[in-house]
């Protein structure tokens, strides 16, 4: 079932990069990426974290302080890469029903991996402050 | 876009059309069988038939017991709120579970099986029976106030877990239950416990009317019993407002169902993003729900050759929008009990969230059990349309009762009208 994952390419264009303009640049190229191992559970038999590229072509919500640009629902087929790119948050995200939560600091970009091996409509949102990014929706 | 919930964050995938159009085709053919073969003289109009040796129900206190600690889990959010204690942010807590699940599905759904054991379960009561409060039963019922105020009171239940923001938020949710407590003691206190309840604890009519559509009852001497499926639910008492109870029941989990498909926010646009809009929107679909149903007592009305008034008929098949307001809503919600409702094993072990694991169960994670979208989605048009075919032949039976010859074309308003809310649930359910 690996081969039907979620990626969510969390990276961040950095307010804090000042007037260079380096927010405007491409990010998945040069970003600095992190790893995160998913919680330890029985139930969830794959539990690697792998890194993906996204492609350029992946849909892409810009999150800032409370809205989310982008698309409202991304919808996975197999292997489908999903890029989210992160404005100026420090929060976690959530992933409601999988119960995913990923550490965000602003300046800091993410990519992220995990197995979509339960249908339905799922959730995510920033965790402290509430906001609603996007469904992930999951067919099967 | 901002969705809010008590609970969860999953929702079910939306049925694919040929599930749809299948259910659609059972609805039709149910509805036209029935027209033809059906009987003709009323069958569960004379009351609930008491039969079969009575069994004692010994765990009343069990489950009074039960529902006492409910509400203190809920209320006792506020302990740690009050003291200053942190909670861990990642740690869910006690109240959601039980309030968004447990009181307000599973124990109504179970009462549909296994008749009114919310009569045991209301915390309310116990607290009133434990303080001596109310009594002295001081207003005879049915009073004028019926179930107005109840619906009123849905409403409100209804608005805080779709519309408002702070659903999931166990500070929220123990001050409501604080408050909603305090109101109902005092309603006791003024009115009698077994009146005040059954005016403003909006939960004791709902679970009393669901727990009708249940075989089980209750005799004279407490004893369980069967009493003859559907009857109780013919012989409802038509309290005032009835007619609104019901329509409230369909109107709230069709906006929380349609609020969640394509097609409902294409026609809504924007109105969804704020509270004030998703308010407007949950009233307007209660609106919708009562202005169909109204509109099919019209026609019933005028069809039947009989000069009842309009509310006198709204009153009389109120009783069988129930099995189908109940369908809506087991159809849409099953899900989240099976898979939310496992939170409970979690939250037990760290009711307020502190990082406490009294039964080292605290890092219990949901299991999704069901990894496949196929049989829920059968599961939830077996449901509507089971909740048609019910509420077609409580309608029916009705009919033959009221309207004796002009039966046949008085009802055809009636099965239009449900043939028009069970189309609303499938295309809520298709997405």
């Amino acid at each position: 079932m690996t081969s039907r994952a979620i990626v969510v390419l969390l990276s961040a264009f950095a307010v804090a990069c000042g007037p260079t303009g380096a927010a405007d640049e491409p990010t998945s190229a040069a970003a600095p990426s992190t790893t995160l191992e998913r919680p330890d559970t029985t139930e969830w038999p794959d539990t690697t974290t792998t890194i993906t590229a996204a492609p350029p072509e992946a849909p892409r919500i810009e999150i800032s302080n409370d809205t989310a640009e982008g698309p409202d629902v991304v919808r996975v087929a197999l292997g489908e890469t999903v890029e989210v790119v992160l404005a100026d948050v420090d929060d976690e995200i959530h992933v409601h029903g999988y119960d995913l939560f990923f550490e965000l600091r602003a300046g800091v970009p993410y990519q992220l991996t995990f197995t979509a091996d339960v249908p339905g409509i799922f959730e995510v949102e920033t965790h402290d402050t509430r906001v609603h990014l996007f469904d992930v929706e999951v067919s099967g | 876009m901002i969705l809010a919930h008590g609970i969860g964050g999953r929702s079910d995938l939306p049925i694919p059309l040929p599930v749809m159009v299948t259910g659609a085709a059972a609805v039709l053919a149910i509805t036209f069988l029935a027209l033809g073969l059906l009987w003709t003289r009323p069958r569960f109009q004379d009351g609930p038939r008491y039969e079969g040796p009575g069994l004692p129900v010994p765990i009343g206190g069990f489950l009074a017991g039960l529902g006492l600690a409910g509400l203190l889990l809920v209320v006792g959010q506020l302990v740690p709120l009050l003291m200053g204690m942190e909670r861990v942010s990642t740690r869910a807590t006690a109240a959601p579970v039980i309030v968004w699940v447990v009181a307000w599905l599973v124990i109504p759904f179970a009462s549909a099986f296994v008749g009114n054991w919310y009569a045991d379960i209301n915390p309310w009561r116990t607290v009133a029976r434990l303080f001596g409060v109310g009594n002295q039963e001081r207003i005879g019922l049915p009073h004028t106030l019926g179930l107005w105020p109840a619906s009123v009171v849905f409403i409100a239940f209804a608005w805080f877990e779709l519309v408002s923001p702070r659903a999931g938020d166990p500070n929220t949710l123990g001050w409501a239950a604080l408050g909603y407590s305090l109101f109902l003691l005092v309603a006791m206190a003024a009115t009698g416990r077994e009146t005040g309840l059954a005016l403003f604890d909006f939960l004791t009519p709902y679970n009393r009317l669901i727990s009708a559509i249940s075989p089980l009852g209750r005799n004279r001497q407490g004893e369980l019993v069967w009493r003859g499926w559907l009857r109780s639910l013919a012989a409802v008492p038509e309290w005032p407002g009835l007619w609104l109870f019901a329509v409230v029941m369909i109107g709230t989990v069709s906006y929380d169902g349609a609020a969640g498909t394509t097609w409902f926010r294409a026609i809504t646009g924007n109105l969804g993003d704020t509270t004030i809009g998703r308010t407007f929107l949950l009233l307007a679909t209660v609106n919708v729900v009562a202005l169909a149903y109204y509109s099919a007592c019209v026609i019933a009305s005028s069809s039947s050759g009989r000069t009842w008034t309009l509310h006198r008929v709204a009153q009389r098949f109120a009783h069988t929008l129930v099995p189908i307001g109940l369908a809506y809503a087991i159809s849409h919600y099953f899900t989240l009990i099976f898979f939310e409702g496992q939170q409970l094993i979690a939250v037990l072990s760290d009711p307020f969230g502190l990082g406490w694991d009294l039964f080292g169960t605290a890092d219990y994670r949901v299991r999704f059990f069901i990894r496949t979208s196929t049989p829920v989605w059968l599961s939830q048009v077996a449901f509507i349309v089971g909740g048609h075919l019910v509420g077609v032949v409580l309608a029916h039976d009705r009919a033959l009762q009221d309207f004796g010859e002009g039966a046949d074309r008085s009802q055809y308003a009636m099965l239009g009208l449900m043939i028009a809310l069970t189309s609303l649930a499938l295309l809520i359910l298709s997405g």
